[in-house]
């Protein structure tokens, strides 16, 4: 793996990651986070969505008129969407029934089409595929580390066994239940972004 | 540019569109046996937890639970049991599509369930002791709401007037207002509501805000859902007009006859 392919693959996930940098695909990250399952569902959904729609549309980008170039990208992303849906409803039905109306909205996840436009459409197919799992990997870690924080101190739990026990439960733990809540998402995404911005100072906004 | 000549344009078009759509169909058809068991096994666990028989945690066998259940067809009409159906294989929606099965909905009923037909078998499910009484039967039953056709149901216990549970398993309400049908809090009132009096007579009614909590009739009214009048409404009707006469009406007086012999 040369470096370029190498930076493409890794840059994502921390220093241009897409939530914390471009500030992309918020929704998701505050609705389905709430829990370790569902989420670390969700991030595997995303990435093969990205990583498949991205190889697709840098695949054919040499016969993709401009001008249907946006309805282009949208009919491969739904439909590689709706067959992940189908997938998901036919092997893990109780977590698909969890997530309901977020599994189909990955099609209007900002990470998906942005990436399909800014960068598989001018890159060849094996580059497109790796900057897609590049970039869902950035999303994921946002994700996790948000679920991570937001199951353990919202009730306790992981992946739903008792870690702190809960003192509805006999423990000495009380949950916070503003942890579960979408507002807290915003929280902690926000420290995520204010960490990975000491670390990478070139990142903040210039002022004025 | 060759790619921006309108031929190459619905071109592209075209053949994006086919390959989408034969993947997807592949995808749709390749795993609806494995989706529909899935739905099939929901059902199931839907009924065992209207009839409180779904432990609620650890492990349990779902079909052996199931088992547990008298599962049979009915007429309506009668209450009594269809001759030559099997339950396993027996689908309302698809009896109600042939015209020799199908019920229309009087049209003095029509405002209260908000559905113009229904088939006129439907199937019942029944928990009987070990002495052969009616424990618990779980009735389906669907009425429109706002938005959708909310599909429930309704487990009594062995008085056959006393609610045991009522979950609601398919609609597409308003998620907040009407959909607040599948809140907890809001389900955790029908346990102990009576939907019949000491004559068996249908006296039962769902309040536009709350029931007064030292009523005499408490136990005959429910609370309705804040912001969320028709859905209301259409839970009031639908369950009136199942325990009527097109409804169970005629099964569960059979019930109450063999109760009756019994004791």
């Amino acid at each position: 793996m040369d470096k370029h392919t190498k930076e493409v693959l890794v840059q994502p996930i921390f220093r241009n990651n897409p939530i914390a940098l471009q500030v992309l695909g918020i929704c998701s990250a505050l609705a389905v986070t709430s829990k370790m399952a569902p989420t670390l569902v969700m991030c595997i959904s995303v990435i093969i969505t990205v990583a498949l729609s991205n190889a697709s549309v840098a695949a054919i980008r040499a016969h993709i008129p401009s001008s249907i170039r946006i309805i282009v990208q949208m009919t491969v992303i739904a439909s590689l969407v709706i067959v992940i849906e189908q997938v998901l409803k036919a092997f893990v039905y109780d977590i698909y029934k969890s997530m309901s109306v977020f599994v189909g909205l990955i099609i209007t996840n900002c990470i998906v089409m942005g990436r399909a436009e800014a960068f598989a459409m001018k890159n060849p197919v094996g580059l497109s595929f790796l900057d897609g799992i590049g970039n869902t990997l950035g999303y994921s870690a946002v994700l996790i580390s948000v679920a991570v924080v937001r199951e353990l101190t919202g009730s306790g739990k992981l992946f739903g066994y008792s870690i702190l026990q809960p003192a509805t439960e006999g423990g000495w733990y009380v949950p916070n239940g503003l942890m579960l809540m979408p507002p807290s998402a915003f929280f902690l995404i926000a420290i995520f972004i204010w960490i990975v911005r000491t670390v990478y100072p070139n990142q903040v906004e210039k002022e004025g | 540019m060759s790619n921006e000549r309108t031929g190459k344009v619905l071109f592209v078009a075209t053949a994006l569109c086919v390959v989408c759509s034969v993947l997807v169909s592949t995808a749709a058809l390749g795993l609806r046996p494995l989706q529909e068991e899935n739905a099939v096994k929901e059902i199931k666990r839907n009924i065992l937890s209207a009839a409180g028989m779904l432990p609620e945690s650890g492990t349990y066998d779902l079909d052996q639970l199931f088992a547990e259940m008298e599962t049979s067809v009915i007429e309506l009409k009668t209450g009594e049991v269809a001759q030559g159906i099997d339950p396993k294989t027996f689908d309302p929606a698809e009896a109600e599509k042939v015209a020799a099965t199908t019920f229309n909905v009087p049209a003095a009923k029509l405002a209260k369930v908000g559905i113009r037909s229904h088939a006129t078998r439907m199937k019942v499910y029944v928990k009987r002791s070990a002495s052969g009484g009616v424990e618990t039967v779980v009735l389906p039953i669907h009425g429109k709401g706002l938005w959708s056709t909310m599909y429930a149901f309704l487990a009594l216990e062995s008085d056959l007037r006393t609610v045991k549970n009522l979950v609601f398993y398919k609609h597409a309400e308003t998620p907040g207002l009407g959909g607040e049908v599948d809140n907890p809090l809001w389900r955790a009132q029908w346990p102990g509501k009576q939907l019949f009096d000491e004559q068996s007579n249908y006296d039962f009614k769902i309040l536009k805000g709350r029931v007064q909590p030292g009523s005499a009739k408490a136990k005959q009214q429910a609370d309705g859902l804040s912001g969320a009048t028709i859905t209301t409404n259409g839970v009031n009707g639908t369950i009136e007009y199942w325990m009527g006469p097109e409804g169970y009406g005629p099964f569960l007086q059979k019930l109450r006859e063999q109760g009756a012999r019994r004791g």
